[in-house]
């Protein structure tokens, strides 16, 4: 059947397009590389707040290694001029491998900045 | 404009209309996944692995339903040809994924090339269903010597339809789209963990019931009126063969997407294939009713 130059890209892009997923997907599965989560923040900054006796931080955690996380839990630490701690915590529902997901936390605006800490508390392999 | 050229421009048209068709298709489709949460998270929790061979597996069905239906307004079709659409099928379908999800803000720059093609893959896969039968959906209605309720098919598919190996890919493909619009979702695991033996019964009956219904009994446009004399032919046999595909195409979606694993006991994906199966029969049945 003689196919049109229409006919003929469409086919043309679609096969490179298949050949590309398919070719991504099974390179991912069999690269040589860890397989375990690694989260981290990548990126702190503060933000305008809502309230006036808070003040906002939006932060970005990446999870660089090879495996999605669900539940992932992040804790902010910091400690109040009284030496009294206070701590949030941001739970993202997934953290894809490999991606990053914004976040943002309120502390009171007198905490000491120095002692501002964040660390991941837990998340679940899915 | 020469005799030649006018001839190309209305090729080039009537491809068009064909890519459009398919396009309109996949979209009404493959919307409902394209908008579920579940689908997008299957994206990046399934191995890639197992995103490779499930699209290896659904090409075969996409071929299938090619040959039964196709988004072209070809007739006859050779294995070379059917490829040759299947393969654009599976492209129009991932494009069109691709460029929904980046309008709904799923796909962005923060995720990883691993996130987006696992998320578009697994969502295209509903909308390359839409737009291998767009066809046979949504062309204009044709002058039929069969009289009204023939016409959206193009003629020389309607004695194809009728052989059982049609009925029976049919009754695949239909189970396999509706069982995937439901297997991600949490709700079937709420359901089959609620369900007695007598409540899974009652299902098993009704999945049956409304299947026969449906294709034999209740005279739909498109079921059955003729029955012939092959064992598989006969309406209640079709009926329980076509329920069994339908549970297995059921099992193995829940496989796939993890909702059962090999750890949990047999019991458990006895329960979810029997929930599962049930929108999975209703697709098999709606499946030879209306290509």
């Amino acid at each position: 059947m003689k196919r049109g130059y229409l006919e003929l890209l469409v086919f043309t892009l679609s096969s490179l397009l298949i050949a590309f997923v398919v070719g991504y997907l099974l390179y991912y599965e069999f690269a040589p590389e860890s397989k375990d989560p690694h989260i981290e923040i990548v990126k702190v900054s503060q933000a305008e707040s809502s309230r006036p006796d808070q003040r906002a931080l939006t932060f970005v955690a990446r999870n660089s290694g090879e495996v999605s996380v669900a539940s992932a839990m992040i804790e902010f630490s910091a400690q109040l001029p009284d030496g009294k701690e206070v701590t949030r915590t941001v739970t993202f529902a997934f953290l894809p491998k490999g991606s990053e997901r914004k976040g943002r936390v309120q502390l009171p605006l007198d905490v000491v900045e120095s002692t501002i800490k964040y660390t991941v508390v837990s998340f679940i392999l899915p | 404009m020469t005799r030649a050229e006018d001839q190309t421009r209305r090729e080039t048209q009537s491809q068009l209309k064909d890519y459009g068709r398919g396009l309109a298709g996949g979209l009404l489709f493959g919307l409902p996944l394209l908008l579920t949460q579940e689908v997008w998270y299957s994206g990046f929790i399934l191995r890639p692995l197992h995103i490779a061979i499930f699209l290896t597996i659904h090409f075969v069905v996409l071929l299938g339903l090619v040959w039964v239906a196709g988004f072209k307004a070809e007739e006859e079709r050779g294995l070379g040809a059917l490829s040759f659409e299947a393969v654009e099928t599976l492209g129009l379908a991932l494009v069109e994924t691709a460029v929904v999800l980046l309008i709904f803000g799923r796909l962005n720059a923060q995720m990883a090339m691993i996130e987006m093609v696992g998320k578009v893959t697994i969502a295209a896969i509903p909308v390359s269903i839409g737009v291998a039968i767009a066809t046979s959906q949504m062309q204009a209605e044709q002058e039929s010597p069969d009289g009204p309720g023939h016409g959206n098919r193009p003629q020389s598919r309607e004695p194809r339809r009728q052989r059982t190996s049609v009925r029976y890919m049919l009754v695949v493909g239909g189970a396999a789209y509706m069982a995937y619009n439901f297997a991600p979702v949490q709700e079937m695991t709420v359901i089959a963990l609620s369900m007695t033996w007598l409540h899974q019964l009652a299902l098993m009956a009704l999945s049956l019931a409304v299947t026969f219904g449906l294709v034999f009994a209740l005279e739909f446009k498109g079921g059955t009126r003729e029955i012939r004399d092959g064992l598989l032919e006969q309406p209640w046999i079709e009926t329980f063969v076509s329920y069994a595909i339908s549970l297995v195409i059921a099992a193995g979606l829940l496989f796939f997407f993890g909702t059962w694993e090999p750890e949990d006991s047999l019991a458990s994906l006895v329960n979810h294939a029997i929930v599962l199966g049930f929108p999975s029969s209703l697709g098999a049945a709606a499946g030879r009713l209306l290509l």
